[in-house]
């Protein structure tokens, strides 16, 4: 026989060795190490963990193995924070001293982290100018001034600095401090702790954003652990040169904290008759019984003295009088105004006009809530006081508020209904932060009046009260809250802590949930997912839920969206929901499948191709339209059960390259041997390698993708993924 | 103590790597007779110079323990260009089937194409 050459002219077929290797393709592989074909025709050295375009990406902070990482897009970078220390005490207060001249001005509203002091950190409004590199601050929710407690240092974040700018939001959560670290491409190092999420250690940090804001939760529902909400604002308080201007980043509690404060009383302002002691208000047959016992901080508010002061008690009737802190001149026969404590809600000053309307001589009630981002609706506060209007007579209602007011807030409404009924809250005002107030959905907003120089004492703070005109209802509105928001009046709460979450079909889904019962007790629900009403995605009411496998001995580990598909991961089993109907009732589970759950959440990846998975049976890919498990090619497995199932672990993780087309699956984010599989999407092949491999106790966080930045070329679309040694 | 987190990215370029890949256990299509086996070629691409014997090593007759008898110990040179690599080995095999696996120890390697030059002969197996 003459000579003959056995050609192999590919290699393509990538990894097979479930096939005996004398029965594999010509073109497969029956081993393979750190090499891969990703090119017809050839077959290559793997590529590796490289340092991502940029500088500065060592954040010394704990992490869980596949958690903490996430990155999103924004139009907004973080500006230029000023490195701030407080070197000086001010009698008593803080002194904010930068390096170079702040260059700020009094009532500017900064935001501030990253000090060891956590008093010292959050959004502030500039107190007083000390000089051009010394300031102090006021602490915007509370309004108290910044009391000196130690020297430190940190961040301080000007409004004025933040500029339009899309960019990609690297995020880094410390599973032991709960403290949320943000970079950009150009923002240099690590941003100290921007904000911090609870001090209960162990945090498994998962993540959904929409419309560029950011939540995120702790997976392992740790006690003092809160779901965060982040986002940029450009908003304004009170049209009035002396209202807020908020433009910057703030992160708030993701639930949607309903008024805390806010009474009824008739025409307020038009009292005019005080005591003779100054200290007590009153107005015969105006003041009603509020139950003011000293510590809610309501305000009484004289335009005509320019004071204001905190109310300390309320007598008995019949005439209710009011205490306050010690007045400033003589009140006696001036207006003065009920104002509500500040940021906690509104008050209404309401009583019968003159024209002819259609109400009823029956006492109503009044509750309000407040509107945030978004035009979520917080559930309702039940307002103390009440009113009969006149029969056939219309009513006058006048609005009163008292700055600051949280950043997220964009507005608020009142309701009514019959006293102590059961009756539908319906809406009475409606309330924008910025443009005043109306009295229905379709009117035109009356301004913000500024109610004038005040000056505080104690807990009254200066300059901080407003008031819109008069709107005059004249018949009784009838659109209830229910309408309006699609939540029940009566709801207990509408938050909820949760393991998984996503967003898809203009809704948040999350699952896996902890919400607190009748009694306040948080109580888990594993087998439940719920959802938000459309675009209220911080909105989870009681009954907008899904209970999949009730009691199988499983729970909710991730969740995600492809083609108007909700996949729903248990650890065995996989639900997939198909949610393409805008109603709830044209839901439907389309398949179910048995062992194709995951054990982790980052086992789970999202592509533009579809979503891919990981787990003991395989490696699984949704296009659209139906599962592939990759490591099957034409029915025929490709990878050999035990050298898959050895390799796969409780805490796999999953990535996808974009560019090159690759799913990268490291079976272990808490291993040292870093062995990874590679399959190539344009080969269809699996390739192996180890070159995630690190010491002993080498771990990695899960995966994500930084995507091309849109201004700047030299920050391509990368997979990143944190590597770190415990 | 807080770990230190360090952000990477995939590269998907090929970097320096302890390296290597198996072909299948040919038995160029004829189990039951012996062959004999004179030579491997192939293109390749390498980033650092390598002795053949280190490069190439193989298992007969369906066996998993790869060695590199018979195979030359002459340098092949690093390139960046497909580079021709022509190893014969100092002894003719005679095997019913062979399993390549070719190796690289560190740097960079490719190879396009890989051939076996065989013959076979008129004696089945035993």
């Amino acid at each position: 026989m003459p000579k003959q050459f056995k050609k192999y002219l590919r290699f393509d077929g990538g990894l097979n060795t479930n096939a005996d290797p004398r029965d594999i393709g010509e073109h497969e592989l029956s081993d393979i190490k750190n090499m891969m074909v990703d090119h017809v025709g050839k077959i290559r050295t793997i590529g590796q963990l490289g340092d991502p375009a940029g500088s500065d990406w060592d954040a010394s902070i704990n992490a869980e193995p596949g958690y903490g990482l996430f990155v999103f897009g924004s139009d907004y970078d973080l500006g230029s924070p000023k490195t701030v220390s407080i070197v000086s005490d001010q009698g008593g207060n803080a002194g904010y001293q930068t390096s170079a001249a702040h260059g700020y001005s009094a009532d500017d509203l900064v935001y501030h982290y990253g000090f060891s002091n956590s008093s010292y950190n959050g959004a502030k409004k500039v107190h007083g100018i000390l000089s051009p590199t010394v300031y102090t601050a006021d602490d915007l929710s509370s309004g108290d001034n910044d009391s000196y407690i130690s020297n430190d240092s940190g961040n301080s974040l000007p409004e004025s600095s933040i500029s339009l700018y899309p960019t990609q939001v690297l995020v880094l959560v410390d599973s032991s401090t709960g403290d949320v670290y943000l970079k950009l491409n150009d923002s240099g190092s690590w941003a100290n702790e921007f904000f911090n999420i609870g001090s209960s250690s162990g945090i498994k940090a998962v993540f959904y954003v929409i419309d560029g804001a950011l939540r995120v939760s702790d997976a392992n529902f740790g006690t003092n652990n809160e779901v965060k909400w982040l986002g940029y604002f450009i908003r304004r308080h009170f049209t009035s040169a002396k209202g807020d201007n908020f433009n910057g980043w703030f992160p708030f509690n993701a639930e949607l904290d309903a008024p805390t404060a806010g009474l009824v009383a008739l025409n307020v302002a038009s009292i005019a008759d005080a005591d003779a002691t100054n200290v007590q208000l009153k107005d015969d047959g105006v003041l009603q019984d509020w139950s003011i016992a000293g510590t809610e901080n309501y305000v009484a508010v004289s335009e005509t003295d320019g004071q204001a002061r905190d109310i300390t008690a309320q007598g008995a009737g019949p005439d209710y009088e009011l205490t306050t802190d010690a007045l400033t001149g003589t009140w006696a026969s001036d207006s003065y105004s009920l104002c509500p404590p500040t940021g906690e809600g509104f008050n209404i000053a309401i009583n019968s006009s003159a024209s002819t309307g259609t109400w009823a001589a029956d006492e109503i009630e009044f509750a309000s809530s407040f509107v945030y981002d978004g035009d979520q609706e917080s559930l309702l506060f039940t307002m103390m006081g009440s009113f009969t209007p006149t029969v056939d007579k219309a009513v006058n209602i006048r609005i009163l508020g008292t700055k600051s007011y949280s950043a997220r807030i964009k507005g608020g409404r009142i309701y009514y209904r019959l006293k102590d009924s059961t009756d539908e809250w319906k809406l009475l005002v409606d309330i924008d932060m910025a443009q005043g107030v109306r009295g229905s959905l379709e009117d035109s907003y009356l301004g913000w009046e500024y109610l004038g120089d005040t000056a505080g004492s104690g807990d009254a703070p200066n300059n901080a009260y407003f008031d819109g005109d008069f709107i005059t209802t004249y018949d009784p509105p009838v659109l209830s809250y229910e309408a309006l928001t699609g939540v029940k009046q009566d709801e207990l709460t509408i938050a909820a802590k949760f393991k998984a979450a996503t967003v898809l079909n203009r809704r948040a889904w999350i699952a896996n949930i902890a919400k607190d019962d009748v009694d306040g007790t948080e109580t888990y629900f594993g087998d439940r997912i719920m959802f938000s009403p459309v675009n209220q995605f911080d909105v989870f009411p009681a009954s907008f839920y899904l209970a999949l496998g009730l009691n199988d001995g499983d729970e909710f580990i991730a969740l995600e969206g492809y083609a108007d598909r909700l996949f729903a991961f248990k650890r065995k089993r996989l639900f997939v929901v198909n949610v393409a109907q805008g109603s709830s009732q044209g839901w439907f589970v389309e398949s179910q499948h048995e062992h194709l759950g995951v054990e982790h959440p980052a086992a789970v990846f999202k592509t533009d191709l579809g979503l891919i998975w990981a787990n003991d049976a395989g490696c699984f890919f949704f296009n659209g339209s139906q599962i592939t498990n990759l490591i099957e090619k034409q029915g025929q497995r490709m990878i050999s059960y035990s050298d898959w199932s050895g390799f796969i672990t409780k805490n796999t993780v999953v990535g996808f390259e974009p560019l090159r087309r690759q799913i990268i699956v490291l079976g272990d984010a808490d291993g040292a041997t870093g062995t990874v599989y590679i399959f190539d999407m344009a080969t269809l092949s699996w390739a192996k390698g180890d070159k995630f491999s690190q010491a002993a106790d080498g771990e990695y966080t899960n995966f994500a993708i930084r995507a091309r930045d849109a201004y700047d070329s030299s920050y391509p679309t990368e997979l990143l993924i944190g590597k770190y040694t415990s | 103590m807080a770990d230190l987190v360090t952000l990477k990215k995939w590269d998907g370029d090929s970097a320096s790597a302890a390296q290597y890949f198996t072909t299948r256990d040919e038995d160029f299509g004829d189990p039951s007779r012996i062959k004999r086996i004179y030579a491997v070629y192939f293109s390749y691409k390498a980033s650092a110079n390598i002795n053949m014997n280190a490069l190439l090593t193989y298992a007969l007759d369906g066996g998993t323990s790869f060695v590199n008898t018979y195979i030359p110990t002459t340098q092949l040179g690093l390139s960046t260009i497909w580079a021709k690599g022509i190893i014969e080995f100092s002894t003719i095999l005679s095997a019913q089937s062979i399993r390549l696996k070719f190796s690289h120890p560190s740097g960079t390697f490719e190879v396009n194409e890989d051939s076996i030059e065989f013959r076979g002969i008129h004696r089945r197996i035993a």
